[in-house]
């Protein structure tokens, strides 16, 4: 509030001395007046506005007689206003038109400096506020400025976004309504602010003289488009079916774009690659939105092979899926999933995987299946997966399934994909003959599914879903051998087979071992413990005594130990009575071969 | 050991505006080492590099050749490793081309305007149209075309480069066949366009035949 002691002088001055500086004021010229004099002047006002007189500021401000102090220092006096408005003092009324007779009054330069002042770290509780009473005002300045006028708006919008991105998000329907922190509220201001600029640039650019100035207008208002994108855009929820603030303020860009002559189809199919990850998630954010929101979609061209769509998008949805963030993957999923949709099933082919984003994709869905808490999100991880799958062609499948049970290290995804590997050998039976599922390329993939890599020392709970999944595969190919029996397959996966199968008995044997001895160390132990009740109970002794014993620490509840333990042992005997079905459908096999 | 490639023309000759610089140019790029070729400028595609290699430059590079022996196989295995580290792979946009013979196109073409019949592009090069597409009703579905002449001015054609599958088969085989400046009615079948899918975001129905006005504004 500028210097206490002298404000405090100030209010004890007399009003005649006031009279005196003001006429001073009014008879200096504007080189001549001092810093003091400057900061004087926003004393006045200040101490103005804290006694509850805007009015007799704004008379003074409105005076004809003063309006060269006003064009020369009134500048000055556009914080004390703002903060008052701000902070809804009790001359609001006045202030606000003490702001925008200063903005008729003063050099707009100076206007757009003082203004542009006030955005630089503005209090938090005060940002929205603050901006939404600094906009029209800026936009007034702004529009007057001769020189200079596009690099003074930038600068404008990159410090109100810059504000903004620090107001949180809201993600779901009701924070939105809400609006608890104004952030919906100054994105649509931020929308009107914008306007007249727009229109600016529609109506220069494409006409055949553009200058230079026309030239930055329109590289400000790409930045402020492709910063939007990210900051809030790429965070927000958005629906089709709620337009919300947001949304509207999503199609508000995505209209201001083409508008300023930026075609989408070059933005998102033409950019350099090498791009920085910003921008790039400036553009997945526009990907999202255009194709799975369908926002302007109906002006898109609809020219382009769906293939080639899928091909861009794919780093777009690596970026999203790389992200951390629960907003950006469920993008990602989505825009995964509509690309995938337009292609025909079974049409990829393998080259496709050669290009970096083709495989780092699926890696990232793998990462959000086995490790994203959300069980929403990972239901639709699994959903895209198997739409992945089922695009692909029968080679490219079958190269796909490969470097899945290599690198996926995850009993889960590994039964999955041999789910599917069963469903095509299926096909292939049934009509698709291919050598990739029927024939000798067959061979490689059975012996990635029916492997156990820890040999001896595999955790079979761990890897259960897999192995279950495994052995109906097993089983599946022995009970339709007629099909398979013709090709050299045949002999190789009885070869396979046996090894897999007497490893299985080895690890079935040891853990069930071990699990049963768990048990009854366990039971031993219960009843033990029941003894010692029973005898505490009976005995007079005061102190009771404490046996230890060597049973392993456990968070479990002994019953529920008891439980895993149990179901571990079913689960062997499940196994073991599958794998005892394989050898009896394999005998039966056998002995129908020697009889023909 | 590869025989040595004669001289075939003497400095006179090469001087001489009768020998087009492509001439010369084919001949260092078919005889000489990888390595010459690079330290002369005279890598890559016939057309660019005639564009800026001038003829001084071409005889000398021609005269240095024979003086310094360094033709095709005369390089050490380090050299060509090198080379290959250099060639940059680009990170592909474009997927192979189907070599498979599907039958016959499955597109028609009606040439509404002739175009100067001489600039047909070629696949990889740019293009840029204007186009109207409608279904077999006639509802059209999309369009580039402003509504005004004015607004025309304005506004900027589809540019692509065609015959590498970022579009529909129809158009790419389609464009191909036209030449600058025409205008084309292109009927295409729903498999050289969005097949048994369709686009429904794009309000074209499962086994559509698109229909599309096209001009053909610029080859490259």
């Amino acid at each position: 509030m500028g210097l206490p002691t002298r404000a405090d002088e100030t209010l004890i001055v007399a009003e005649d001395e006031v009279n005196g500086i003001i006429q001073r004021w009014r008879n200096t010229p504007e080189e001549k007046l001092k810093p003091e004099d400057y900061q004087q002047f926003k004393t006045f006002g200040s101490v103005c506005l804290t006694g509850g007189d805007g009015a007799q500021l704004l008379n003074f401000l409105q005076d004809e007689e003063n309006r060269g102090i006003v064009k020369s220092m009134g500048c000055v006096l556009m914080s004390p206003l703002v903060k008052e408005v701000v902070q809804k003092g009790k001359s609001l009324d006045h202030c606000q038109a003490a702001i925008t007779h200063l903005t008729m009054t003063c050099s707009p330069d100076e206007l757009v400096h003082s203004l542009l002042e006030l955005t630089e770290d503005i209090d938090p509780g005060a940002i929205s506020e603050t901006i939404l009473t600094l906009l029209p005002h800026l936009q007034t300045v702004l529009l007057q400025l001769q020189d200079s006028k596009a690099a003074r708006l930038g600068s404008a919008l990159g410090a109100l976004q810059q504000q903004l991105s620090r107001l949180p998000v809201p993600y779901s329907s009701q924070q939105e309504d809400e609006d608890e922190h104004g952030l919906c509220r100054c994105y649509n201001a931020l929308t009107n602010f914008t306007k007249p600029f727009v229109e600016e640039a529609k109506r220069k650019i494409g006409s055949s003289v553009t200058t230079s100035e026309d030239e930055e207008l329109r590289a400000e208002l790409l930045k402020f488009c492709m910063r939007s994108l990210r900051e809030p855009l790429l965070e927000a929820e958005l629906n089709r079916d709620r337009r919300s603030s947001l949304w509207l303020f999503a199609t508000e860009i995505m209209v201001t774009l083409p508008a300023i002559h930026e075609s989408l189809s070059e933005l998102l199919f033409f950019s350099p690659q090498k791009d920085s990850s910003e921008a790039k998630e400036s553009r997945a954010c526009l990907a999202y939105l255009l194709f799975v929101q369908l926002i302007t979609f109906d002006s898109f061209p609809a020219v382009f092979s769906p293939v080639f769509v899928l091909q861009c998008n794919m780093e777009y949805i690596d970026q999203l899926l790389s992200s951390k963030t629960e907003s950006h993957v469920l993008k990602g999923l989505a825009l995964y999933e509509k690309s995938l949709g337009n292609v025909q099933d079974n049409s990829l082919p393998v080259s496709l995987q050669d290009l970096k984003s083709f495989y780092s994709a699926p890696q990232n869905l793998r990462h959000v299946l086995t490790d994203c808490p959300m069980q929403n999100v990972r239901e639709t991880g699994l959903r895209v997966l198997q739409l992945c799958i089922d695009k692909f062609d029968s080679e490219a499948k079958h190269k796909f399934f490969r470097c899945m049970l290599k690198t996926s290290h995850h009993a889960g995804v590994e039964s999955y994909i041999v789910k599917n590997i069963r469903n095509q050998v299926e096909c292939s039976i049934k009509g698709n003959a291919n050598k990739w599922f029927l024939g000798e390329e067959l061979l490689p993939l059975l012996g990635l599914v029916l492997s156990l890599p820890q040999g001896a020392q595999t955790d079979l709970l761990n890897s259960m879903d897999k192995i279950m999944e495994s052995l109906n595969l097993l089983r599946y190919l022995l009970i339709r051998d007629t099909d398979l029996r013709s090709t050299i397959v045949w002999e190789k996966l009885c070869t396979i087979k046996d090894e897999y199968l007497k490893m299985l008995r080895v690890c079935i044997s040891i853990s069930r071992g071990y699990y049963a001895a768990e048990l009854k160390a366990l039971r031993q132990d219960q009843k033990i413990k029941a003894r010692e009740a029973r005898d505490a109970a009976r005995s007079s002794r005061l102190v009771k005594s404490i046996t230890v014993k060597k049973v392993k620490k456990s968070n479990m509840s002994p019953e529920v130990q008891h439980q895993v333990l149990q179901s571990a042992l079913v689960t062997f005997d499940l196994m073991e009575s599958l794998i005892f079905r394989i050898e009896e459908i394999a005998d039966e096999k056998q002995k129908s071969q020697q009889l023909n | 050991m590869a025989d040595e490639p004669t001289r075939e023309w003497s400095d006179e000759q090469l001087k001489s505006d009768d020998l087009p610089k492509k001439d010369v140019i084919t001949f260092i790029q078919d005889n000489a080492a990888h390595s010459f070729l690079n330290e002369h400028k005279l890598l890559g595609n016939l057309k660019s590099v005639a564009k800026t290699a001038k003829k001084e430059q071409l005889i000398i590079a021609y005269n240095q050749l024979f003086e310094s022996k360094r033709f095709k196989g005369t390089e050490p295995v380090e050299d060509v490793t090198e080379q290959i580290r250099t060639v940059k792979i680009e990170d592909k946009k474009e997927l192979p081309a189907e070599v498979i013979d599907e039958g016959p196109p499955k597109f028609k073409k009606a040439v509404l305007k002739k175009g100067d019949k001489t600039n047909f592009p070629k696949k990889g090069e740019n293009v840029s149209c204007w186009y109207t597409g409608s279904l077999e009703d006639g509802t059209v579905f999309d369009t580039n075309l402003p509504t005004t002449a004015r607004k025309k001015k304005q506004s900027k054609p589809l540019s692509f480069k065609v015959g590498l599958g970022r579009v529909i088969r129809g158009w790419d085989e389609g464009i191909l066949t036209m030449s600058k400046g025409e205008t084309s009615r292109l009927e295409i079948e729903p498999e050289w366009a969005y097949g048994r899918k369709g686009l429904p975001d794009s309000k074209i129905p499962p086994n559509a035949k698109l229909f599309f006005e096209i001009e053909l504004v610029a080859v490259d």
